[in-house]
């Protein structure tokens, strides 16, 4: 696969916030759908941008390592 | 595979590396309450089943010799089983990274910078650690090298200080197993047991990587031990200084009794070197299960694992904001559902079903060969 | 042959000089404060407030004279004034470092449009003074009030503004262009900041204020006031003004929240939480229900607990889950009791919910632009509040919690 550091980034991702919402189902007896939402969701008037920022850096970096891993098998196939 | 690098630590780098790691957070959040003023014994007992712990991680480490704790899944469990196991490892690995991260930032938003929101100090910390892990393990070794003079003499002058300005009472020790042994008991599991000394379970990615693989057994048990006792000896502390209710009620025990310290009325205010402790703590300690997170992820995309250490660091950071939405839960996660659900199946109960498999079949491969 | 360079050299001194206006440092006074009252028998009182240069030299600390001058005049624009101070004073006036511009209360009732658009129109004055209205004494009187710390009045308004703001927010942070764009807007009124004179003030003008631990004479802020266009019409005390600021962009303040029921009690008996806001975002939302305008306030941000009185156990999920819903509770009521208030009371809508309304259904506003602040009076307000409560310092439970019950 030639995603393969993107893949793992978004399934790792997806993976922890479920984690968190599966302890967080344990603690607090709220629906499901608020508990994601509090934990996906983006809170306003607080200084959480910056972890949003950081994963987008994490995301764009990921996809930048791809390109460059598929950029040099064609390099070499071609040489 | 073939750009993936080999890379080797000392063993005088592992034994710091596991004594770090031991003490990192363990030293700072008050640990074994329920022992009340026998914290120090509990802490004790936990460190005996702890040098237990860690031969039993050497012990399965041995039987496939050079193969890490995730090739050895992919061995007893074959690709599609193991990398499943894999993948509940790395998130095990990550949300624990993230809690320890999470610790610290509390620690640091709650004692110093108090404006300063816990977003940036998340993020400056993961910076540093994305930055050591990118240069390889290595450099987090010989890092400690440099820095665990300080790291120790630290821990050792706090006592001192705290017992020359006289703030100590001995006497909050007494009565010794008053209660009978059940708090001890009781504090020791699951809390202490998993807390500081089932997280070796982390190190099973790195030992392997060392350069003289035999000798690395009487290693951890000293490194284990050595950070046993260095753990009692702060609990002793605490609570000689603080007494049992005040440390109870303190989120952060050390650094309290640090401020305690005032000598010779000028040396006052050290509390900062208890910060310098945590925070190396915290950074070895966030690197380690971070690198073995990184090296499942390595396992399964077969690609270097230096690929993925940015946005892995990403996700860690994110993840420790979200952990948890107040201090509170942070805590009651910390104290009920993780080590439930999370330490002690993936300390030991997967572990120990891995064993048997393995056996098998490290004993018929052997047949096979003979 | 030689003589080009020389002479393009002649020229250039004469072009790239501008010593035309130039202004020599021993020619200047700095001026810090205006202060404008109605006159006696003129339209204008218009008192400067100029700064002692060498008392802030480090060498003179100390020294006799006083730290700043005041001087008054009147007269029909302020202006004409300005350039007339020399009447009294020796040096001219520059007027670019201005902190405060002092407005009294009379002056205010009547309109403060009039010079303003000096103010606006010369170059000289920057966007970063703040306005204050005068409640009790003349404008005058408060240019005229020395502190020990920071000794020139008007500095000392200034920073204590700002800290003010930084702290706890009383204050609604107007400047110039905020308070002329308020007026020229149909949809906001403009507010300003409100001073008011503790103790006497003729023992305040002399340097022996500072010279006592209890200062004999102090300004203090004095929450906000209210203007319909750019007429005067009421005050708000310090809570309101904060809780306007907080519709506004507040940052941190703190609150008391009662833990026990709110209703029974004075809050003599009640048990606070005492929490610090550290960072909040204010949304404000114009909704149409059945063609009438709801106003909408959404409040987000963080919060921690400084201090509790009440027996609660922090550490349990439970009691943040308590504590966070009776924060929102509490400051929700709040800035829904002041919007109510100037509802009320004033019919003016210094909110600016008429520009978010403009913004939003701009069709709909087009029709009641003209009495926008008789359609917000009656309008009905929804205030939500979503603070979020994260730690409690460094200690977990109270020892409030711990302290043996004797029953």
């Amino acid at each position: 696969m030639i995603i393969l550091v993107t893949f793992m980034f978004c399934l790792i991702f997806c993976a922890s916030i479920g984690v968190i919402t599966v302890f967080d189902l344990y603690l607090y007896n709220q629906p499901l759908l608020t508990i994601v939402k509090a934990n996906v969701s983006f809170q306003r008037g607080t200084s959480q941008w910056m972890i949003y920022s950081v994963l987008l850096v994490g995301f764009c970096y990921s996809i930048g390592v791809d390109y460059r891993v598929r950029k040099n098998k064609k390099t070499s196939k071609s040489s | 595979m073939k750009n993936i690098l080999v890379e080797k630590l000392s063993l005088w780098q592992l034994f710091i590396l596991i004594f770090i790691f031991e003490i990192g957070s363990a030293a700072v959040v008050s640990t074994g309450n329920d022992a009340k003023q026998d914290a120090w014994i509990a802490l004790g007992v936990a460190m005996i089943f702890g040098l237990g712990i860690g031969l039993f991680f050497h012990f399965l480490l041995s039987r496939a010799p050079g193969k890490n704790l995730f090739e050895i899944f992919q061995l007893c469990l074959g690709k599609w089983m193991g990398g499943a196991l894999i993948i509940m490892y790395i998130l095990y690995f990550i949300y624990i990274a993230s809690r320890v991260l999470r610790d610290f930032c509390e620690l640091i938003t709650s004692f110093i910078f108090e404006q300063t929101p816990v977003e940036f100090v998340a993020i400056t910390m993961v910076v540093v650690i994305i930055y050591m892990l990118y240069l390889g393990i290595e450099v987090m070794g010989r890092t400690s090298e440099i820095f665990i003079p300080y790291f120790f003499s630290f821990i050792i002058i706090i006592g001192i200080a705290v017992f020359i300005s006289g703030e100590m009472e001995f006497t909050n020790l007494l009565p010794i197993l008053g209660e009978g042994i059940k708090p001890v008991v009781k504090a020791v599991f699951p809390q202490l047991l998993t807390f500081p000394f089932g997280e070796l379970i982390a190190f099973t990615l790195i030992i392997p990587y060392t350069s003289e693989f035999k000798k690395s057994k009487k290693i951890i048990l000293l490194a284990v031990f050595a950070s046993g006792l260095i753990l009692i000896y702060n609990a002793i502390l605490q609570i000689a200084t603080l007494g049992v209710q005040m440390r109870a009620r303190s989120n952060f025990p050390l650094l309290s009794s640090a401020r305690e310290i005032s000598l010779l009325e000028f040396i006052e205010r050290v509390d900062l070197i208890v910060v310098f402790i945590v925070m190396y703590g915290i950074i070895i300690k966030v690197g380690v299960f971070f690198y073995g997170a990184l090296k499942g992820l390595e396992l399964l995309s077969k690609r270097p694992y230096r690929m993925h250490v940015v946005p892995l660091g990403a996700i860690i950071t994110f993840l420790s904001v979200k952990i948890s939405d107040n201090f509170a839960e942070h805590i009651e996660e910390g104290l009920i559902v993780v080590p439930m659900f999370l330490h002690i199946p993936f300390q030991f109960i997967l572990p120990l079903l891995i064993l048997p498999i393995l056996l098998w079949k490290t004993k018929k491969s052997k047949e096979g060969r003979e | 042959m030689n003589r080009k360079p020389f002479l393009l050299l002649v020229i250039c001194m004469g072009f790239l000089t501008g010593c035309w206006d130039r202004v020599e440092l021993n020619d200047i006074s700095i001026v810090t404060g205006l202060a404008v009252d109605k006159g006696k028998e003129m339209k204008y009182k218009l008192t400067v407030e100029i700064v002692n240069a060498s008392q802030f030299s480090k060498s003179q600390m100390g020294g006799e004279a006083s730290p700043a001058i005041t001087y008054s005049l009147e007269g029909n624009s302020v202006s004409e004034l300005v350039h007339k101070m020399n009447i009294g004073i020796t040096r001219r006036l520059i007027f670019s470092h201005t902190r405060v511009l002092y407005i009294g209360e009379e002056v205010a009732k009547e309109g403060v449009l009039e010079f303003l658009d000096y103010l606006d129109r010369s170059g000289q004055f920057r966007n970063d003074f703040n306005i204050v209205i005068t409640q009790g004494e003349k404008a005058e009187v408060f240019t005229k009030i020395t502190y020990p710390v920071q000794k020139v009045p008007s500095l000392k308004m200034h920073k204590q503004t700002q800290s003010f703001i930084e702290e706890w927010g009383g204050d609604p942070g107007v400047r110039l262009t905020d308070f002329i764009s308020a007026v020229t807007s149909l949809g906001r009124n403009p507010v300003a900041a409100a001073i008011k004179l503790k103790g006497d003030p003729k023992k305040g003008s002399s340097s022996e204020n500072n010279q006592s631990l209890d200062i004999e004479s102090l300004v203090e802020m004095n929450g906000m006031a209210v203007f319909q266009d750019d007429k005067l019409v009421g005050f708000l005390d310090l809570t309101d003004t904060r809780n306007y600021y907080w519709t506004q962009e507040l940052k941190n303040t703190s609150l008391s929240v009662p833990c026990a029921k709110q209703d029974e009690a004075k809050s003599r008996d009640q048990l606070f939480n005492d929490l610090r806001v550290t960072e909040t975002y204010t949304q404000l939302k114009v909704d149409l229900k059945s063609g009438r305008p709801v106003l909408k306030v959404k409040i987000t941000g963080e919060t921690r607990i400084e201090a509790t009185q009440c027996p609660d156990d922090i550490t349990k999920i439970e009691t943040y889950n308590k504590f966070e819903k009776q924060t929102n509770e509490f400051v929700a009521n709040e800035i829904q009791k002041t919007i109510e208030k100037v509802q009320e009371e004033y019919g003016a809508d210094i909110f600016g919910f008429g520009e978010v309304f403009n913004r939003q259904h701009h069709k709909e506003y087009k029709k009641v632009e003209k009495n926008w602040d008789e359609v917000f009076a009656q309008a009905e307000v929804e205030v939500e509040s979503d603070l979020h409560l994260r730690r409690s310092g460094i200690r977990a439970k109270s020892f409030i919690s711990e302290i043996p019950k004797q029953d």
